[in-house]
């Protein structure tokens, strides 16, 4: 049961959260400044039509998964670490609740408004045009939350030192 | 609109509220006008709001401030940490 839930587990949270984490930094680090150059000299529909919708299924997939093996992970201690109950769970608490809040972003934030900019639902230009600025600051502030994220997330074994599970 | 024009104070809400809207609307307007543009407090209060409104941006919108940005969270969020665990 042990090796299920430490060793599976573990292993399942940082696959996905490799992947979940290298296509958000795609996204921020390569994909937007592509998508620039692309656009002016109209190849960007390539990206658009072939790369991004299957990048952002992987992307957002790998979310659920990475936060659902997270919580395995934790198991019994799950409250502890998200109410901070316990000084030991703090901070894989922290990093926690900053992969919660990043999940929210991608499902609730970035996803829908993606599907609005790549022609999946219908949209106006007006909406569509709302629909990049929102999308691109939610993408923006994940990679931002990313920093603290993956700190918290290997501090408990490193410079805290206190937690093990 | 007279009674609003002898408040500068005025001017710079109303202002605020137009760049409050254009912000909501996603759309970036660079220099957002009053409804006392016509009036000279007003006229003059949105030039100088709208000169330091323009100085200041998101840090979102560059790749090295979303990364500085996480980094001085990074460091705020290690010492509030670090203060809850008695450390």
């Amino acid at each position: 049961m042990d090796f299920i839930h430490y060793g599976i587990g573990r292993w399942i949270h940082i696959g996905a959260g490799v992947m979940w984490i290298g296509l958000l930094y795609y996204f921020n680090f390569v994909q937007v400044q592509a998508m620039k150059a692309a656009q002016a000299d109209n190849t960007a529909a390539g990206i658009s039509k072939h790369v991004a919708p299957r990048a952002l299924l992987y992307f957002r997939w790998a979310a659920v998964v990475t936060w659902l093996a997270g919580a395995t992970i934790l198991g019994g201690h799950f409250h502890e670490a998200f109410f901070f109950l316990t000084k030991t769970y703090v901070p894989i608490g922290m990093g926690a609740w900053l992969g919660t809040i990043m999940l929210f972003n991608v499902w609730v934030l970035i996803w829908p408004n993606q599907k609005k900019i790549l022609g999946l639902v219908q949209a106006t230009d007006e909406e569509k045009n709302r629909a990049r600025r929102v999308a691109f600051l939610a993408s923006r502030t994940n990679t931002m939350l990313s920093i603290p994220m993956l700190f918290f997330m290997v501090a408990s074994g490193g410079v805290f030192r206190i937690a093990f599970f | 609109v007279q009674a609003k024009a002898r408040l500068p104070c005025l001017g710079l809400l109303a202002t605020l509220h137009s760049k409050k809207n254009s912000a909501e609307s996603g759309i970036l307007d660079p220099a957002p006008q009053s409804d006392l543009a016509g009036s000279e407090l007003g006229s003059r209060d949105s030039k100088n709001l709208a000169i330091k409104e323009r100085k200041v941006k998101n840090p979102l919108d560059t790749i090295w401030g979303t990364i500085i940005s996480g980094l001085v969270l990074t460091l705020i969020l290690y010492y509030i940490v670090k203060m809850a665990i008695g450390g």
